[in-house]
């Protein structure tokens, strides 16, 4: 025992010393807001890998670190950042390609550039390709371990089922458990199963969806909480309200993530709004509206995210006004109802033309006066 | 933050209608407070409220967060709005329940904030008065406003200095204190400065008190707090103050000061002004000293030189509001001095900065007015903001320009009119958006508005309408719908008219005249399918609605019409989704195709219609359709199944129906399997009866009756795996299982109390169990109610069972609920003759009852049954006509319950009498002389030796 601590504290002695040579290099920040310099060799989700001594290296676990500037960046990746930041993605995308290609450039800004090239393209609408550039980065580009692969297996499902892929990315998700499961990443293997069914959902396969989902859904964590969401969408599809109720509800009860809790709502909202349609009252209508008013407020998506539920909401809460409007006696009152189902369908139309909800919300929109 | 409670969620519901909620207080502060956001005040006020009215469940820090967030939206809400005297009162509110507040939370952490936040929406409320008076002529109204105002400044005055005192008394304040006493002695300054502001006279007493405070404080502040960005507010304060008291030198030497410091300034750090409250306190500060120098001093060209000079030190002048105007300014003054080429540039830098604004469209017309303003870009872009503003003069003169101008195009043109009919329909000028709107649609029908524009001058005139409820205009209306249909009949608007029509009549259940408009809708609208749809849909249920009524002529009329309807609706339907390339759309056109198929095929098996031959056919369309979409396909069966029933056919639909549990299983299919069992089951059964004409025993209907049998009791095991929408119909299915069980255990009809023998008890009990689980499905009947016709099956049922008890407890239980005999008035006794009018099978049941007792008695050797037999036998007797059939049966019945319960001197005793009376008995006419005489074989030497 020892030994070990008097090898443990000469390395560090070693490393202390040696950091000053590399001083010129990179700056770690770390999360309790102190700084390392030193050149990064390599940075997977597990450490920041930095060079010490000639020819020796030492690691911190990625989870203190909260950023690195890297030091001397190769012009064309400056060239390639300003693109990005520009917005200029087609740019972007055919500089980072360059980057990549190019075998000089030093491994975390490598690892950068897929990620970067990635992103560009999914902003251009190129999803398909967006995916297989995070799913290049991961394998053939030699970042098994990379320190965005939460973020990857999060992403490359979502494009691929976005892009209408979602036998692919079903395939993906299966070949990737595989894979981060001998890796020994926690919790990944729960994710990607949650986006196989997700992806059996959005190819119409409830059996499968509903048979994945169902295994992540018990317990409390976040997972079980996305898992339930996909279970009550399913009893959605199927018009089992009550049972999707009761899943939503759960989903609610153990997640505070704004996305989650905006899907709930918006299924809430479906089943109160289909309740609200058969009763005709006007206070089961104000119910199915505070649901769909919640992701319409409260939990718009951020850029880049998942706007189901936020156009099916915007739809439902124009349906619930203008029901509310119709059931209205007084005048002023439906007027300021029927104004703001016109709203919501405005919104819906202008900022998602092909949403699945287009041609209702521009029919409904004639209805109720443009 | 405590969750709420779940049994608050219960009270939600009444209250609020926010059971759908829950959550914790903090998320209903944050949803209504976002609601707010939205403009959506009411809605967040009655979301705050609806979790108040749970205020017995709430604890005391969710109560005050609840009305503290109440009290953010309602200020929120004051802030906001055209009505400036609402906007007083709301904020007055808003200002006064935040007193309240701080009354019960005065060590809440938000309280010190808060009273700051009171004061700044008391300052509100009373600016918000000064504005009113300016704009206000009524002198009543006026003098209201300033009371109102005044209360305002007194209170935001309070609360101000007492915050102040509280804070000057504080040692060691933190940075926040500092700043948060900074901006109070400021406020301060502001407030008095104000007050005197909201009085006409400010050389009155009051007015000039106000004055001096205004001016001492902010002096005082100058002094502390030199550098801030505050102290440029509070000399202009004190600039405004000396001019109101009427020294302007010492006004323009305190605005000149400022300017002086932050030319420095920006000279110093050109990049301040990229920060957009600097650049709006630069373009604020140097605008004040311009219109001060033009104004005051008549010195136009210094006030000219005064915006030069910063615009040329800070080009991003034209950015801040104020900026803007100190240009336009600028430029003004440069023409008036005839320097038209400088007013121009600035007048078009202008024009770029703020396209669609306000201070575009005058820089526009400042252009216009120097001869430069020719510019179709500019012209089109004052139109645009002119639009925006809603400023119906400007958008004519602009509009207007544009039209006469000579290069812009017929369709730019058109495009004019039409939003020039927009904006007039917006303001509530419905007649005069009507003539744009008539204009385009008629000159210009070679434009792509044309068409829109025809159907916008409909809705139009139906708004004048509205407004002016005779016919006019709502003739106006209806001719311009249908000059639409004949002057563009290839158009959208046009396809979409009678659509529109027709749905808004739906709406307004005038289903006749909806279903004519839909009609109309031509085969070439991607809508056609949809109307044909829903014309074939309210023709069938109206059809429905005449067959209830029995109004047979009209009902199969409508029928006819409805099918027709709905055949072209599957045919569009079908055609418009195998066009499109739309997925979803696709999806949901294929979805309507199949429902309307299907309900094609129900109406086909309708009584009035029966073309059970079509429905297959129909169905086998819809079942291609339908592809993967198993609610579809059962239905597909379910229908299917029907007409075969419809067709005789049970032995088809058996067949058919064991192919679809076979499909069913195999996709994990439950609920409506029990329906379709049900339906052949039923099939079979008609069938048989009708085959047997009568008949009992025909082997060829006891077969069908068999396989009835088996499909009554496949619809009971599929009800109770899957589920089953039709659970009422199972009633009848108990009764029809057991009926046939006993046909096919070959038990004597009109002989309802048997025991099976022991070899076909087991061959029967799954069909009998099958009736247990038939009332099973139904569930048990409501305390205090007896269901007749179920405990007489669940008696019959023990009875085959050879539980006799069983049986005497099942039919017990309908005699306890209807005695034979009531007490009168006197305490007496008494035969219930109405309820024996009513219940006529009910002498039977008492029977039955005292049958299976006897049984019972016999099998638990227990003396009860053969009493209350012999006590049942003996009050029917008094019911039935002596020498009848029941009497009979009831005396042999007597008889025999007095025999086997051995009381044999009785039965010797009543056997003489009855032999006595009537010595031949009933000579057989019910068969009773036999039994009696067998019986008393039977007893022979017993009664001897008795």
């Amino acid at each position: 025992m020892k030994s070990n601590m008097i090898r443990n504290f000469a390395f560090l002695m070693v490393a202390a010393l040696a950091l000053p040579a590399f001083a010129q290099n990179d700056t770690i920040t770390m999360k309790d807001g102190s700084t390392k310099n030193g050149k990064v060799l390599d940075w997977s989700f597990k450490s920041v890998e930095v060079a010490v001594g000639g020819s020796g290296s030492t690691r911190i676990k990625a989870e203190d670190v909260a950023s690195v500037a890297f030091d001397a960046v190769p012009k064309a990746m400056k060239e390639a950042d300003a693109a990005f930041s520009g917005g200029r993605d087609s740019e972007a995308v055919e500089k980072y390609r360059a980057i990549i290609e190019d075998k000089k450039t030093r491994k975390p800004l490598l690892q950068d550039a897929w990620w970067k090239c990635a992103q560009a393209q999914f902003r251009s609408g190129k999803l398909e390709d967006a995916a297989e550039t995070l799913k290049s980065m991961l394998n053939a580009g030699g970042f098994a371990e990379s320190r965005y692969l939460a973020e990857a297996d999060d992403l490359i499902p979502q494009w691929l089922i976005w892009a209408g892929k979602a036998d692919a990315a079903a395939a993906f998700t299966s070949e990737e458990e595989a894979r981060v499961g001998k890796l020994g990443v926690a919790g990944l293997g729960e994710r990607l199963k949650l986006w196989r069914a997700r992806a059996w959902f959005a190819k119409g396969d409830m059996g499968k969806a509903s048979s994945e989902a169902g295994t992540l859904a018990g317990g409390n964590g976040v997972v079980a909480a996305d898992a339930k969401v996909v279970l009550g969408t399913i009893a959605l599809a199927g018009n089992k309200h009550e049972e999707a109720e009761r899943l939503f509800r759960e989903a609610m009860a153990v997640t505070q993530t704004p996305a989650v809790r905006g899907s709930c709502f918006a299924g809430l909202g479906e089943v109160l709004l289909a309740r609200a349609l058969k009763s005709k009252k006007p206070d089961d209508f104000k119910e199915a509206l505070l649901c769909y008013l919640r992701p319409v407020v409260q939990y718009s998506p951020d850029a880049g995210g998942d706007n189901d539920a936020f156009e099916r909401a915007l739809y439902g809460a124009g349906v619930c006004f203008q029901s509310i409007g119709e059931l209205e006696k007084d005048a002023e009152k439906q007027k300021v109802s029927m104004a703001r189902a016109r709203e919501n369908y405005r919104k819906l139309l202008d900022n998602f033309p092909n949403s699945t909800r287009a041609a209702e919300a521009r029919e409904r929109l004639t209805r109720v006066g443009g | 933050m405590k969750i709420l409670a779940a049994t608050l969620a219960g009270v939600l519901v009444l209250g609020s209608g926010l059971f759908a909620q829950g959550g914790s207080v903090s998320d209903t502060v944050e949803f209504a407070t976002k609601l707010a956001a939205h403009g959506y005040f009411d809605i967040a006020e009655s979301v705050i409220a609806g979790v108040q009215a749970t205020a017995a469940s709430l604890s005391g820090p969710d109560k005050a967060e609840l009305e503290y967030a109440l009290g953010k939206i309602k200020a929120e809400q004051g802030r906001k709005g055209a009505d400036l005297m609402l906007r007083v009162t709301r904020l007055t509110e808003a200002a006064a329940g935040f007193e309240e507040w701080l009354k019960v939370n005065g060590d809440h952490k938000k309280a010190p904030e808060l009273r700051f936040e009171i004061a700044a929406i008391y300052l509100q409320a009373g600016k918000t008065a000064v504005q009113y008076i300016a704009k206000e002529a009524d002198t009543e109204k006026r003098n209201k406003a300033r009371n109102d105002g005044l209360k305002s400044f007194t209170k935001a005055l309070n609360l101000t200095e007492r915050r102040i005192a509280d804070l000057q008394a504080v040692s060691n304040a933190n940075e926040n204190e500092k700043r948060e006493l900074m901006t109070l002695r400021f406020m301060t300054g502001d407030l008095n400065f104000q007050q005197a502001l909201i009085f006409e006279n400010r050389r009155g007493g009051q007015a000039q008190q106000c004055l001096s405070t205004a001016k001492e404080t902010l002096e005082e502040f100058e002094m502390d707090y030199t550098g801030e960005v505050l102290n440029f507010d509070a000399r202009s304060i004190l600039a405004e103050i000396a001019v109101e008291e009427g020294r302007k030198d010492e006004a323009f030497e305190l605005i000149s000061e400022s300017c002086a410091q932050l030319l420095d300034a920006v000279a110093g750090s050109p990049e301040i002004a990229d920060d957009e409250s600097i650049r709006d306190l630069v373009g604020r500060t140097f605008l004040a000293k311009a219109q001060f120098e033009r104004t005051h001093k008549k010195d136009s060209t210094a006030a000219l030189k005064t915006v030069d000079t910063i615009d040329k030190l800070m080009p991003s002048l034209a950015l801040a509001k104020d900026g803007r105007e100190a240009l336009l300014l600028a430029a003004q003054i440069s023409n008036d001095e005839g320097n038209a080429g400088y007013a121009r540039d600035v007048a078009k830098r202008v024009m770029g900065a703020d396209k669609f604004g306000p201070h575009g469209l005058r820089a526009q017309e400042l252009l216009d007015k120097l001869g430069g303003g020719d510019g179709a870009e500019g012209l089109q872009n004052a139109f645009k903001a002119a639009l925006l503003q809603r400023d119906i003069p400007r958008s004519e003169k602009m509009g207007c320009r544009l039209l006469y101008r000579t290069d812009t195009t017929r369709a730019d043109k058109a495009n004019i009119l039409y939003l020039l009919g927009e904006l007039y329909s917006e303001t509530g000028r419905p007649i005069e958006a009507a003539v744009c709107f008539e204009i385009v649609s008629s000159e210009y029908t070679d434009c792509k508005e044309a068409p829109t524009a025809k159907l916008a001058q409909a809705q139009a005139f139906a708004t004048a309408a509205r407004a002016d409820t005779g016919p006019f205009w709502k003739q106006k209306s209806i001719a311009a719908r249908n000059e639409l249909t004949t002057r563009f009949p290839e158009s959208e608007e046009a396809r979409e008219v009678a659509y529109v029509n027709a749905l808004s009549l739906e709406t307004e259940r005038k289903f006749e005249e909806a279903v004519d408009q839909f009609e109309k809708v031509p085969s070439t609208s991607p809508k056609h399918g949809d109307a044909m749809r829903r014309a074939g849909r309210i023709l069938l249920e109206s059809a429905i609605e005449k067959t209830n009524r029995n109004q047979a002529e009209e009902a199969k009329k409508l029928f006819t019409r409805s099918e027709v309807n709905l055949k072209k609706a599957v045919a569009a339907l079908t055609r418009i989704a195998e066009r499109t390339l739309n997925d979803a759309e696709k999806l949901r056109l294929t979805r309507d195709a199949v429902a309307t198929q299907l309900m094609l095929a129900g109406l086909q098996l309708q009584p009035l219609v029966k073309k059970p031959q079509e429905t297959l056919e129909a169905l086998l369309i819809a079942e291609k359709l339908a592809g993967q979409d198993r609610d579809a396909i059962r239905k597909i069966w379910d229908l299917r199944i029907k007409a075969f029933t419809q067709m005789n056919k049970g032995k088809e639909a058996g067949a058919l129906l064991e192919k679809f549990l076979a499909e069913a299983e195999r996709q994990g299919v439950k609920g409506a399997v029990a329906e379709a069992a049900l339906s052949v089951a039923a099939a079979l059964d008609n069938e048989a009866f009708q085959l047997a004409a009568g008949a009992t025993d025909k082997p060829e209907a006891n077969e069908l009756w068999a396989e009835a049998l088996k499909f009554y009791g496949r619809s009971v095991d599929e009800a109770r795996r899957g589920g089953t929408s039709k659970r009422e119909a199972f009633e009848k299915v108990a009764s029809r299982i057991l009926a046939l069980t006993a046909k096919a255990a070959k038990l004597p009809e009109g002989l309802p109390f048997t025991q099976l023998e022991p070899e076909k008890r087991k061959e029967f009990i799954d069909h009998l169990q099958r009736v247990l689980h038939a009332y099973e499905i139904l569930g048990a009947t409501e305390e205090g109610v007896v269901n007749v016709e179920r405990q007489r099956n669940l008696a019959r049922i023990a009875a085959l069972m050879g539980k006799w008890s069983d049986a005497f407890v099942a039919l017990q239980a309908i005699t306890d609920k209807y005695p034979l005999y009531v007490k009168d008035d006197a305490g007496n006794e008494k035969l219930d003759t109405e309820l024996l009018k009513k219940f006529t099978e009910l002498p039977g049941i008492y029977q039955d009852l005292a049958s299976c007792g006897i049984r019972a008695g016999v099998a638990t050797k227990e003396d009860f049954y053969f009493e209350r037999s012999k006590t049942v036998l003996m009050q029917l007797l008094g019911v039935s006509t002596s020498g009848g059939k029941l009497w009979w049966e009831c005396r042999y019945e007597h008889l025999r319950a007095l025999y086997v319960s051995g009381d044999l001197a009785n039965f010797k005793v009543t056997l003489d009498s009855l032999e006595r009376s009537s010595e031949n008995f009933d000579d057989n006419k019910f068969g009773i002389k036999d039994r009696i005489l067998a019986l008393k074989k039977q007893a022979g030497d017993k009664i001897v030796n008795k």
